[in-house]
């Protein structure tokens, strides 16, 4: 195992507004190694949530590569089979609808070019957990069965999904609230379930956007005690966004976005 | 961590999760009106095609029943011979692989008159013992018999004839025993100039053949006394074949050809009804199309209401997809959830179908409770009571013509679902 888990080399994201073009990310580099909590602060619309969803490859940058565990997440798509394929695909996708029926190889195009697509959600599934401000717990489902989620995703089998959604439960201190639904629990148990739903396929990196924004000072503690202990007992490498100071000193590394960079943070 | 593979397609997992987002409360934004809408209207269209398809099948075998017991499934034409050779070329056609019986028959058209009304008829000759073959006459004709059909001198003066002839509202409105008289075309001449031929006869018993076409057109005579009324002393019309499977008179029409060395003109039942079959065949197929049709449109509700679920669970379906769930696993929630309310409803109007259809005597009972008169009146459709027959191909054909169309306009929502950038619906938490 190699102990860099995350790799951004060169990463560019622009958006494009009606407004002009919006450069949040700017030939950026960002490297993290396995047990590392890395701090990434700044204000609303400096480009944190950009990189966080560039890092978990939920988004794909401009140009860069995205290496998780050494495995180049976009080598497919930037492959000469990919781009000539890509280049087929967007002469169609170019073609007024009148003439929709020159668009039926479309889908099985799209399905050829999804096979990047397919891999890096085979990554996330297996290799990151995501932990939001908003909790986002299914609300259909239990607590233990939110947990378990990720799992089954993965193929995991129920009851052995349900065995280590118990375990996870028990860490965070909420062993008695397994049934519970969300909407029966508080704001800072509903984040401990969405933290330990995170760690259900115990991945080498969490990326986690404010995942103290809404809880109360003890209740941050508690939920930030339980990232530090699994960056450093675990080995997991911990991406977070958050504006809450007093966090910072528990960090590894701190950065700030400057101008679509990263620089070190720091503190007045 | 070793890297695993994934749930199976259409698994626990996605199976879980389609049946939690189907059952969601509206709270949680679950089904929405809409689908119950498509649930609904699915269900109607399913159990109106269901019913609508047997009632036509039952019509449309009431309604051949009656032609096919009522007129012979084929005719061959031995006004050409005499009786003696008639009854030879019978005793040839009764052994014929597939025909069960073979008799005489003179058929005329008449006007009949009684109680100063008129009706235009056909007399069909038949010899009295011929009776029993005939299927529609429950007691074989033996009440007629009884009543003196086909006795005395040269056959009688007993007829029988339809009942709706008999006393239908457009008939002569008389009863058993009451005295009509017969007018044939032929003409006989006399001192007095030219008159037509006629008698008086009387009535021993009435007829239902299941159609009311044929109960208002057709006379039963003793064959001795219509050679005598038309002339045709010694002679018969045609021979009345009766076989084994009304269907497949082409098959025995090419044997009897085979039998005879094609010295007989033969006609079957289906072509002197061609017009009325393929008639019902074309109402039936338009039919079917119609309430296809409407089963379409039924069907595209469910497009709105995955929509709206798609909708609603945009943020559910972002996390689920962050934590690793396919393109095609949202699809294939999506899928299903439409799926099931299309075969839930297709399976609630295949029952409620097959349940009225069972019970079509009740349900027709049930209507006229509420409709002043009958609902079914026979003198307006030309059948006694609303048939209906049970085509279980149809039922089955139907179930899977919802199934597909359900799946196949749930796929248009889902394939949109499964194509939601997660970042969209995250970065606007």
């Amino acid at each position: 195992m190699t102990d860099t888990v995350l790799e951004l080399r060169g990463i560019d994201r622009v958006y494009h507004t009606k407004a002009g073009d919006l450069q949040v990310l700017k030939a950026l580099d960002l490297t993290l190694k396995a047990g590392e909590l890395v701090g990434l602060v700044g204000p609303s619309g400096s480009g944190k949530s950009t990189l966080l969803h560039s890092a978990g490859l939920l988004e794909r940058p401009d140009s860069g590569d995205v290496i998780l565990e050494g495995e180049d997440c976009y080598i497919f798509d930037d492959s000469s089979q990919a781009s000539s394929l890509g280049k087929i695909y967007d002469f169609l996708d170019a073609i007024p609808r009148i003439f929709g029926f020159l668009k039926l190889p479309m889908p099985f195009l799209e399905w050829v070019l999804g096979k990047g697509e397919r891999r890096r959600t085979h990554l996330r599934r297996n290799k990151i957990g995501f932990v939001y401000q908003f909790h986002h717990l299914l609300p259909e489902f239990n607590a233990a069965n939110n947990i378990a989620m990720p799992l089954m995703i993965a193929g995991v089998s129920k009851s052995e999904a349900s065995a280590k959604a118990m375990e996870l439960l028990a860490e965070m201190g909420l062993a008695d609230r397994g049934s519970h639904q969300p909407a029966q629990m508080s704001g800072g148990e509903q984040q401990r379930v969405a933290i330990a739903r995170a760690l259900a396929n115990s991945p080498r990196l969490i990326i986690a956007d404010e995942p103290t924004g809404n809880l109360d000072p003890a209740t941050t503690e508690r939920v930030f005690a339980t990232l530090i202990r699994m960056a450093k007992d675990e080995g997991v490498a911990v991406l977070i966004a958050t504006h809450n100071m007093s966090l910072i000193r528990h960090m590894d590394r701190v950065f700030t976005l400057d101008n679509g960079k990263l620089i070190d943070y720091q503190a007045d | 961590m070793s890297e695993r593979a994934s749930a199976l397609p259409f698994g626990k997992l996605e199976r879980t999760l389609a049946w939690r987002y189907l059952r969601a409360k509206r709270e949680h934004g679950g089904a929405s009106l809409i689908s119950i809408i498509s649930f609904v209207g699915i269900f109607f269209a399913v159990a109106a095609l269901i019913i609508t398809m047997s009632v036509m099948s039952g019509f449309r075998a009431t309604l051949l029943n009656a032609f096919t017991g009522g007129q012979p499934h084929i005719a061959a034409n031995v006004s050409a011979y005499s009786d003696v050779e008639a009854q030879e070329i019978a005793n040839i056609l009764k052994d014929v692989d597939g025909v069960t019986t073979v008799f005489p028959i003179i058929e005329e058209f008449v006007l009949v008159t009684a109680n100063g009304r008129k009706n235009g008829a056909v007399v069909r000759g038949v010899m009295p013992e011929n009776l029993a073959t005939m299927k529609f006459l429950e007691d074989g004709g033996q009440s007629a018999v009884d009543a003196g059909f086909g006795k005395g001198s040269k056959g009688g003066n007993v007829i029988m004839m339809g009942e709706y002839l008999a006393s239908g509202a457009e008939g002569l409105r008389i009863r058993i025993g009451d005295a009509v008289e017969v007018v044939t075309t032929q003409v006989t001449a006399s001192p007095m100039g030219g008159a037509p031929r006629k008698k008086g006869y009387v009535v021993g018993g009435v007829f239902q053949t299941g159609s009311v076409e044929l109960d208002y057109l057709y006379i039963f005579m003793p064959m001795a006394q219509a050679q005598i009324l038309f002339n045709s002393k010694g002679k018969y019309e045609s021979l009345d074949i009766r076989i084994d499977n009304p269907d497949d008179t082409g098959i025995v029409m090419q044997r009897i050809h085979e039998a005879t060395g094609y010295s007989l003109a033969l006609q079957d039942w289906q072509s002197q009804r061609a017009s009325y079959l393929n008639a019902l065949q074309i109402e039936r197929t338009m039919v079917r199309l119609l309430v296809m049709v409407i089963m379409a449109i039924a069907t595209l509700n469910i497009i709105v209401g995955v929509v709206m679920l798609v909708k609603n669970k945009t943020r559910d379906v972002a996390i689920l997809r962050t934590m690793g769930l396919s393109q095609g696993g949202v699809l294939r929630v999506f899928l299903m959830i439409g799926t099931v309310l299309g075969t839930l409803g297709a399976l609630l109007g295949i029952l409620v179908g097959v349940a009225v259809v069972k019970n079509i005597g009740a349900v027709e009972a049930f209507i006229n409770l509420f409709v002043p008169g009958n609902v079914f009146d026979a003198d307006t459709y030309g059948i006694s009571g609303l048939p209906a027959i049970l085509d279980w191909g149809e039922v089955v054909r139907t179930g899977l013509y919802a199934l597909f169309m359900s799946m196949f306009v749930s796929l248009i929502p889902a394939w949109w679902a499964s194509r939601q950038d997660p970042v969209d619906a995250l970065r606007f938490e």
